[in-house]
């Protein structure tokens, strides 16, 4: 946990499973995260993300609601 | 699904997130400007009552007359007051107005120190300013204040060191050690400011992804509709 990252620890999710040009890719939350807004857009409004706690999915709303 | 309607989405809902933040962003330092609007007037006040009614028991024996500093409470607070009031309402968020604002507090901090005869608890007034100033979570605010107080310190203590520390002959270097303070709580109030201003932006980017989440949705029942019928 960093000094200032409490907050950031509590998101419902731990990586993501997204498709794009370059095929099927899984990404930790912080990859995600460090992502450009606009990658992290494309990929949301183009519906080929899911959301993963451990192995369970977690659904989207939810997992973006509580970040 | 179209890439190049997706792309024209994705492009809009970044372009709306941005403006988010930036309109928050002005809405806070408008507000700050405002409220400093509020307390150059309260402060302008209470330097009046301090001339009146503090400033010649301190100065007792050194000043016979109350009159030279009800004339600085009148005169140098108006002038101070009056600038940053000008802008808050003229140019409120415009950046220059908070800096005017942080130099402004910071003199009326030294202006209130010679009020009572160099008190070394009126230099808390200094420290509550920073924290006021913290409240724009634009760190280079914070900048300004420090150097104009270290600067002011540093000549006064210089031309005039009882009007500032309350004794004729402190060290030289008396400024650094209150510099040093200064220094302690802007060092971490800038931290603060940072990630403040990081949390506008967070806010602003949750709000892009949810919206991009309900555009990514709506397509997709779109398509099954379509598919449908």
């Amino acid at each position: 946990m960093s000094l200032f990252g409490a907050v950031a620890e509590a998101a419902p999710y731990d990586s993501v499973v997204c498709h794009d040009a370059t095929g099927e890719r899984r990404l930790t939350r912080s990859q995600f995260e460090k992502m450009a807004l606009l990658d992290r857009v494309r990929l949301l409004a183009g519906g080929e993300i899911r959301f993963f706690m451990g192995t369970r999915e977690i659904d989207k709303s939810v997992a973006l609601a509580r970040r | 699904m179209s890439d190049v309607m997706t792309e024209a989405a994705a492009q809009a809902i970044v372009e709306r997130a941005d403006q988010r933040f930036q309109r928050s962003r002005r809405d806070l330092w408008v507000s700050m400007d405002r409220l400093f609007a509020a307390l150059m007037a309260g402060q302008w006040v209470f330097g009046l009552v301090l001339a009146l009614t503090v400033s010649p028991w301190a100065w007792a024996g050194r000043e016979r007359s109350v009159n030279p500093h009800v004339l600085a409470a009148l005169g140098i607070g108006t002038l101070l007051s009056a600038m940053p009031i000008a802008l808050a309402f003229l140019r409120p968020g415009w950046v220059v107005t908070r800096h005017v604002v942080a130099v402004a507090q910071m003199l009326w901090s030294a202006l209130l120190v010679h009020l009572t005869g160099g008190r070394i608890e009126t230099h808390f007034h200094v420290f509550g300013s920073l924290g006021f100033l913290a409240g724009y979570r634009d760190w280079p605010v914070l900048v300004t204040a420090t150097v104009v107080v270290a600067t002011e310190h540093f000549v006064r203590g210089l031309v005039w060191p009882e009007s500032i520390y309350g004794i004729v002959n402190p060290e030289w270097w008396r400024f650094l050690e209150h510099a040093f303070w200064v220094v302690f709580a802007v060092s971490f109030l800038a931290v603060l400011c940072r990630r403040g201003m990081r949390e506008m932006q967070t806010l602003a980017e949750n709000g892009a992804e949810l919206e991009a989440l309900a555009e990514g949705e709506w397509r997709k029942s779109s398509v099954v509709t379509r598919a449908a019928s």
